[in-house]
C-alpha cells in the first residue's frame, strides 16, 4: 500500500536512486556507464558530505557511497557489504553488466541478497548509449551459474520507483540477487512519479551473514564457494532449484488485460509493453480481439499467469527491443507444458534490437499482419 | 593438482595431542575439525596460516575476525580455522574485504590471496585499496608461480626459480618481463601511515610477528596494511626440501625483507 | 485540471532534433517541467549519440491533459529541426499530419526538400538569424522554446520564466544582461508563432 503521496516530476535514474534510499538501502558501490550514471550522482548527493553523511529515513544509519575502480569491485564490495548486513546496492549497462556477471554469480552460488538496478543500453558490445532489452539473457542468466535470480522489469518511472523498493524487501527475504531492469529510456526519461514512503509492513530487515553470532564458543560459519566433487556442488546446485521453484510462487508476478474474448494475445515487456498496452486499447477501439500480457519478473516467470494468458489463443505475438531475448524465455517455458492448447498456439514476433517502439509501430504491425 | 591427505588421525589422539603438546599445539582459532589441512605436503601455505592463526589468538580477535581468501591454493583454507570466512576469486577478495570494512568498522578483515589475484589478474583492486588506504589487512602469499592450476608462470616469477609449464625455458625477462615487486610498488603509491612488509615463510616467528603488526595496524584504525609472505611450492617446483629451502634463498635476493610504516 | 492546450487538443506530442550543444535537451526539460507545474501530464526522453558535443540530438515530449501510458512515439504533432545532420535517421517519424519547422539558416535547402515529401505543413523560421542578430548566438534554443510555447499552450510562458531564471541563476549572476536577452528571446520565439 502507497504511503505518503509525494508527486514529483523526475528521471528515472534520480527516481531509482529515490527508491533506493525509500527502501532502506545504506551503502551503494558503483562506476559510471551510461545511461545508468545518475544513479550514482543522485546517490552521492543523497549522501551529502562524506565527512559527515546524511542519515538513512529508514534505519536512521549514515549513508555511504564508494565510486570503485571498476564494477568487479563495484559488485564484490556490495557483497561485502551485504555479507556485513547491510543494505548494498550497484548499478550498471552495457559493458559494465557484462563485468558485473562475475559478482552476480558469486552472489548466486553463495545466496547473497543483492540488489543491482541495470539500464539496459544498445548491444552489440560498446554500441549505443542509448536503449535496447538487449541486457535481458545476461541480467537472467549471466555468469557461470543457473539463474537463481529475481529479475523486476518495470514498464513506467512509477513502477521503477515502486519495484526498487521491493527489489530489496525481495532479495533480503528469499536470499537472491535482486534485480530492477531498467533501460536507456526509463533511466534518461523523465516522467511523473509519486515519491511515496515504504509501507513499513513490507519491510525486510537485513542480518549479517558473517559475524552475525558473537558469543563465546561461537561456531564460525564458513561460507563455501568452491568444491571438490561433482556430486558436492550437484546436491547444491539440486537445493537451490528446489528452492526457487518454491520462491517463485510467491515472487512471480505479471499483467495482463482484456484476455477473456482475445483471439491474440501480444507479450512484451519493459518500457515496449507501455507502447503495447496503449496500442491494444487502440486496436480493441476497432472491434479487434486482441490481449495483453507482460511478465513483471523476468526471472521467475508467472507460469500460471503465463498459461492462462496463451492456453487456447490462436496467436501469441512477442514486440521486444531485442531479436527474441524475453521470448525465448517464455519459450522455454510454454515448451514445458503438456496442454496441446498451449502448445499449438502460433507466434509471431517484431523484433526491432536497440530501437525504441511505439504504440504506432504496433499497431502497424498487428494491422499488416494478424487478421 | 592432487592434496595428499594424512590419515586422520582419531579423536583421542588429537586430544593428547592438545594436551599434553609432546606435538605442537594447533592455535587456538583454528577449526580442528578440518585438520589435517588440505595443502600440499612442504607447502608454504599452512606456516603462514599457522602464524596467522597465532597472531589472531595472541591479539584474541578470533571472534571479531572475517577471514575472506580468494581462488587457487588460498581456497583451501575456506574452513581453517574457527573464524567467520567466505571465499571469491580473481583478487576480488579485496573488494569483499573493503566492502564488508566499511559496513561493519568494528571487525577486523582479512584478505588472503594469492600472487596472481593480488598482483595479476586483480591488480586493480590492490592499487586502488592503497590509493584509498581502505582499513583492511591484505595479506598476499606470494610461491612465484600458479599453485593450483598445475605451476604456470606468474607475476613473480623468477629467472632463477625452476621452470613453469608456461615458461619451460625459464622467464627469460626479455620475452616474459620481470617480475614483479609487490611491496616495493605499494611504497611508490601508498599513502603515509601505511605498513607495508614483506617476510619469509623460512622464518616464523618474524612473520608471525609481522602479521600481528598488520593486524594491529588494521585494529587501530590506521589504514591499509599489506604484508607479502614469500613462500614456496615445491610440489609444482618439484623440488626436494634442498632444493626447496635454496630456491627460497634465491628468491630472497629477488624479493628481500622488507618492512616499513609509510 | 485546467487543459489549455492549442487548437483544443488532448495531447501534443513533439520532436525536437537538433546537435550536441545547440541546447535541445535544456529547453525541453524546461518546457516538461513548466507543463508538469502546470498539472499537464507530461513525459520525455533525451536521445542522443556518445558526443557530449556535436552529435545528433533528440528530444521527445509530450505534453497531455489524460494519462501519457507509452513516452516513445513516431507521430509527433510538432517536428522542430535545427540541423541538417543525420537527417535520415528522423525523417520517418514525420507524418502527413506533422507540423514541421526548421530553421532557414542552420537546415539545407536539399533537407527541406526531403522534409516537403513527408509533410505538407513545412515551415521555415529565422530562429538562427533573429537570434544572432538581435540578440546572441548563445539565445538560440530559448527562442525556440519560445516558438514550442506556442504549440503548446501560450499560458505557459510565466511559469517557464520563472523556471528558466531560477536554473540560469548563477549565469544571471556572472552576466546580468543574460536574464534580459532570455527574457526578449522567449517572446521572439513566442511571436513567431502567434504571427
Amino acid at each position: 500500500m502507497p504511503q505518503k503521496e509525494n508527486r514529483q516530476f523526475l528521471q528515472g535514474n534520480v527516481v531509482a536512486a529515490h527508491a533506493a534510499l525509500a527502501a532502506g538501502a545504506t551503502h551503494f558501490y558503483g562506476y559510471p556507464i551510461t545511461p545508468s550514471s545518475e544513479i550514482l550522482e543522485t546517490w552521492v548527493n543523497l549522501v551529502g558530505d562524506p565527512a559527515k553523511p546524511n542519515k538513512s529515513p529508514v534505519t536512521k544509519e549514515p549513508l555511504q557511497y564508494l565510486q570503485c575502480e571498476d564494477e568487479m569491485t563495484s559488485g564484490f564490495a556490495m557483497i561485502g557489504s551485504c555479507l556485513a548486513g547491510k543494505k548494498a546496492f550497484t548499478t550498471t549497462a552495457g559493458p559494465g553488466n557484462i563485468l558485473m556477471q562475475d559478482a552476480f554469480s558469486a552472489a548466486e552460488a553463495l545466496r547473497i541478497p543483492t540488489v543491482a538496478l541495470i539500464m539496459q543500453r544498445g548491444g552489440l558490445s560498446t554500441s549505443t548509449v542509448i536503449y535496447s532489452q538487449e541486457e535481458v539473457t545476461l541480467t537472467c542468466l549471466g555468469g557461470n551459474g543457473e539463474g537463481f535470480r529475481v529479475v523486476y522489469s518495470p514498464h513506467n518511472i512509477q513502477e521503477l520507483y515502486d519495484y526498487t523498493i521491493k527489489a530489496f524487501n525481495t532479495a533480503w527475504k528469499y536470499r537472491y540477487p535482486t534485480f530492477v531492469l531498467g533501460d536507456g529510456y526509463q533511466g534518461k526519461m523523465h516522467g511523473e512519479v509519486n515519491l511515496h514512503t515504504m509501507d513499513p509492513k513490507s519491510y525486510v530487515k537485513p542480518k549479517p551473514i558473517l559475524l552475525s553470532n558473537k558469543g563465546k564458543n561461537k561456531k564460525s560459519v564458513n561460507l563455501r564457494n568452491c568444491y571438490d566433487q561433482e556430486e558436492e556442488i550437484y546436491e547444491i546446485i539440486e537445493k537451490y532449484r528446489k528452492d526457487f521453484a518454491r520462491d517463485s510462487k510467491k515472487i512471480a508476478e505479471s499483467e495482463s488485460l482484456f484476455l477473456d474474448d482475445a483471439e491474440s494475445v501480444i507479450i512484451s515487456h519493459g518500457i515496449v509493453s507501455t507502447a503495447a498496452k496503449e496500442a491494444v486499447g487502440r486496436l480493441r477501439k476497432h472491434g479487434q480481439k486482441i490481449g495483453f500480457w507482460r511478465p513483471i519478473t523476468l526471472r521467475p516467470i508467472d507460469l500460471p499467469g503465463l498459461l492462462k494468458a496463451v492456453k487456447g489463443k490462436k496467436e501469441i505475438i512477442y514486440i521486444e527491443s531485442a531479436l527474441g531475448q524475453l521470448s525465448r524465455l517464455i519459450n522455454d517455458e510454454l515448451m514445458s507444458s503438456n496442454d496441446n492448447r498451449v502448445r499449438n498456439v502460433r507466434i509471431k514476433t517484431m523484433f526491432k534490437p536497440a530501437l525504441g517502439i511505439s504504440p504506432r509501430d504496433i499497431t502497424d504491425f498487428i494491422s499488416k499482419n494478424v487478421s | 593438482m592432487s592434496a595428499r591427505r594424512r590419515p586422520p588421525k582419531n579423536k583421542s589422539s588429537q586430544k593428547n595431542s592438545a594436551s599434553n603438546s609432546v606435538l605442537p599445539s594447533f592455535p587456538k582459532c583454528y577449526k580442528k575439525n578440518s585438520k589435517p589441512h588440505k595443502f600440499c605436503p612442504g607447502c608454504g601455505h599452512p606456516i603462514v596460516l599457522k602464524m596467522l592463526g597465532q597472531a589472531i589468538d595472541e591479539l584474541k580477535i578470533q571472534n571479531k575476525s572475517v577471514f575472506l581468501i580468494d581462488i587457487g591454493c588460498s581456497l583451501l583454507a575456506w574452513d581453517f580455522y574457527n573464524i567467520d570466512t567466505t571465499q571469491t576469486h580473481h583478487g576480488r577478495t579485496i573488494p569483499v574485504a573493503l566492502g564488508f570494512k566499511r559496513a561493519n568498522p568494528e571487525a577486523v578483515v582479512i584478505a588472503y590471496l594469492g600472487d596472481g589475484g593480488a598482483y595479476s589478474i586483480g591488480m586493480q583492486h590492490l592499487v586502488h585499496a592503497t590509493l584509498r588506504n581502505e582499513n583492511i589487512t591484505t595479506i598476499v602469499v606470494n610461491n612465484m608461480n600458479y599453485g593450483m592450476t598445475g605451476g604456470q608462470m606468474a607475476p613473480t616469477t623468477i629467472t632463477e626459480q625452476p621452470p613453469t609449464t608456461t615458461a619451460p625455458f625459464g622467464r627469460k625477462e626479455k620475452y616474459l618481463g620481470t617480475p614483479l615487486k609487490g611491496p616495493e610498488m605499494l611504497e611508490k603509491i601508498g599513502v603515509p601511515g601505511q605498513y607495508i612488509a614483506r617476510m619469509s615463510v623460512d622464518v616464523p616467528p618474524q612473520l608471525k610477528l609481522t602479521l600481528k603488526k598488520a593486524l594491529q595496524h588494521q585494529m587501530d584504525k590506521k589504514g591499509f596494511s599489506f604484508v607479502e609472505a614469500l613462500s614456496y611450492c615445491p610440489n609444482n617446483w618439484k623440488t626436494n626440501a634442498a632444493e626447496t629451502i635454496a630456491t627460497l634463498q634465491k628468491a630472497k635476493q629477488e624479493f628481500p625483507t622488507y618492512e616499513k610504516e609509510l | 485540471m485546467n487543459c489549455n492546450l492549442s487548437d483544443n487538443q488532448k495531447s501534443i506530442k513533439i520532436m525536437l532534433v537538433g546537435e550536441g550543444g545547440q541546447g535541445v535537451q535544456t529547453i525541453a526539460k524546461l518546457l516538461a517541467k513548466a507543463a508538469f507545474a502546470k498539472d499537464y501530464h507530461t513525459s520525455y526522453i533525451p536521445n542522443f549519440g556518445t558526443e557530449q558535443r556535436g552529435g545528433i540530438s533528440i528530444a521527445f515530449l509530450q505534453v497531455a491533459c489524460e494519462e501519457i501510458v507509452s513516452p516513445k512515439f513516431v507521430d509527433p504533432n510538432v517536428f522542430i529541426i535545427l540541423s541538417s545532420r543525420d537527417i535520415n535517421r528522423t525523417l520517418r517519424y514525420i507524418t502527413k499530419n506533422t507540423t514541421v519547422i526548421y530553421d532557414k539558416y542552420l537546415v539545407k535547402k536539399e533537407i527541406v526538400e526531403k522534409l516537403k515529401k513527408q509533410s505538407p505543413t513545412v515551415v521555415g523560421v529565422d530562429a538562427f538569424e533573429l537570434a544572432t542578430e538581435k540578440l546572441s548566438e548563445r539565445s538560440l534554443n530559448i527562442l525556440i522554446l519560445g516558438i514550442l510555447i506556442g504549440f503548446v499552450d501560450c499560458t505557459l510562458i510565466e511559469k517557464i520564466t520563472e523556471i528558466m531564471d531560477k536554473k540560469f541563476q548563477k549565469y544571471y549572476d556572472k552576466k546580468p544582461e543574460l536574464k534580459k536577452l532570455n527574457h526578449e528571446a522567449l517572446t521572439l520565439g513566442l511571436n513567431l508563432t502567434t504571427a
